[in-house]
């Protein structure tokens, strides 16, 4: 089925400013996330997020080095990016899968959603595109996101679905008596 | 678009706009949505942090101006309209960003916000709707449902009809009137940026969902859905078409033509002027 990523990445210049903006959308998402967690005393998780966000903003370095052996990016507004059926980046995680008590296999669960997601997107560009760069480096970034999903995958093993009641909390916030 | 090199694409980025002040919003909440659409839309701009002030009343996401790095001013409660509208007629220069929720926006400054669109003076008041008071642990607000029966001050629903804030700001004069949700920050960025561009006074409706104490409003994400309709510079015809909105509908509903209040002659004190005037 065609996507309507193509209307966005027509170039390797725009496909590189979408790369770029799947990684900073995504470091800055998880940034974000393990604030959050360190405010409501969830240390262990706001780590796993302070860590994940390294790896995203590690991985937009490495966007960048590439991009700048093919010259000039475009700048694209935010809400130009074509993420078809997405409204942000793929791999940024969604704000309402989080809850305070969260435990690091829901943190990883998001990340998993994200990386499928950014291997999806990656592929369809590799698979719609006529630009034979655009392909060759949209092939590599799936390749990567494939990676990406396979260590989380194995991350995922050591962090379980935790037991009902995780969420249990003898003094919620929403407590009114 | 623009052609720029790469350091140039990240000279300004939405995280310069941000403060070293974290958040202490539920996680999950809509409002942080709603801060990452602010810092996007200011870098996409590129506006001046000492150019740019952040005004706020009083409520959950009344706390948007400490978690920025522009000047901000949280104010008191429902009176963020008229903080604001005094800062611009004193400061034209500046970009003027007012930030409230609907408690803050509809009840207590319910008379500020209905002269805050009539006297149209050219700034943006960003909204933030999560149909209830949250930072008070829950009660009915405003824009709350007649039938919603969570709270145990109206254990039978508030049983009043919601205020409808886009048709309202429209019947009152707002020249700029569009309704965005967080779970599309980026959509919400670009109509911040339209509002600020736009003359006038703009007044952007966001659904911000309570995950805390409205969980139901994680479902808004399959309830919001696209206006459908060119935006308007006829206040008419823009009501007409809201009235058959069903308050889900997402976009720009008016691009109106009034001329922004802006007095002529506007007297300049010095501060010992003012000083004087408030000797007793």
């Amino acid at each position: 089925m065609k996507t309507t990523i193509l209307s966005g990445a027509t170039n390797v210049g725009l496909f590189l400013a979408h790369a770029l903006e799947l990684e900073n959308e995504a470091a800055e998402r998880y940034d974000e996330l393990a604030d959050s967690m360190e405010a409501h005393n969830n240390p262990d998780v706001a780590k796993l997020f302070r860590e994940l966000g390294g790896y995203s903003r590690k991985h937009a370095a490495e966007v960048k080095e590439i991009a700048r052996t093919h010259g000039a990016i475009p700048k694209v507004a935010p809400w130009e990016f074509q993420w078809d059926g997405n409204n942000e980046s793929p791999e940024a995680a969604a704000w309402e899968n989080t809850h305070y008590l969260m435990q690091a296999h829901h943190a990883l669960k998001l990340a998993l959603i994200g990386e499928v997601q950014g291997n999806r997107y990656y592929a369809s560009v590799a698979a719609e595109t006529k630009d034979p760069e655009v392909a060759r480096l949209a092939r590599d970034f799936a390749e990567e996101e494939a990676g990406h999903v396979a260590i989380i995958k194995t991350w995922l093993e050591r962090y379980p679905l935790p037991k009902e009641g995780w969420d249990d909390d003898p003094d919620p916030p929403n407590i009114s008596d | 678009m623009d052609t720029h090199l790469v350091e140039e694409v990240a000279a300004l980025t939405p995280g310069d706009y941000k403060s070293d002040v974290k958040p202490i919003w539920c996680p999950g909440c809509g409002d942080y949505s709603v801060l990452a659409a602010v810092t996007r839309a200011l870098a996409n701009m590129g506006l001046a942090r000492h150019n740019t002030a952040v005004v706020s009343g009083i409520g959950c996401s009344s706390r948007i101006p400490a978690y920025t790095s522009c000047y901000g001013f949280h104010g008191v409660h429902g009176r963020s309209l008229a903080a604001a509208s005094g800062l611009k007629l004193a400061r034209p220069d500046l970009t003027v960003l007012v930030f409230g929720g609907d408690g803050d926006g509809f009840s207590i400054g319910g008379n500020h916000f209905l002269h805050a669109c009539r006297r149209n003076v050219d700034m943006t008041y960003v909204v933030m709707d999560n149909q209830v008071y949250g930072m008070t642990k829950g009660q009915a607000s405003p824009t709350t449902e007649a039938d919603w029966c969570e709270s145990k001050l109206t254990p039978e629903g508030p049983g009043v009809n919601p205020i409808q804030p886009v048709s309202l700001a429209l019947a009152c004069g707002a020249n700029f009137v569009a309704r965005g949700f967080s779970g599309d920050p980026n959509e919400v960025a670009r109509l911040i940026v339209e509002g600020v561009r736009h003359p006038g006074f703009s007044v952007i409706h966001v659904l911000s969902p309570c995950v805390t104490f409205r969980p139901e409003q994680r479902g808004w994400k399959s309830t919001v859905h696209p206006y459908g309709r060119q935006p308007t510079d006829d206040p008419n015809e823009a009501m007409r078409a809201v009235l058959e909105d069903d308050g889900f509908g997402l976009g720009i509903f008016l691009a109106g033509n009034r001329r922004p209040f802006a007095p002529a002659g506007t007297a300049v004190k010095t501060i010992q002027q003012i000083e004087e005037g408030f000797a007793v």
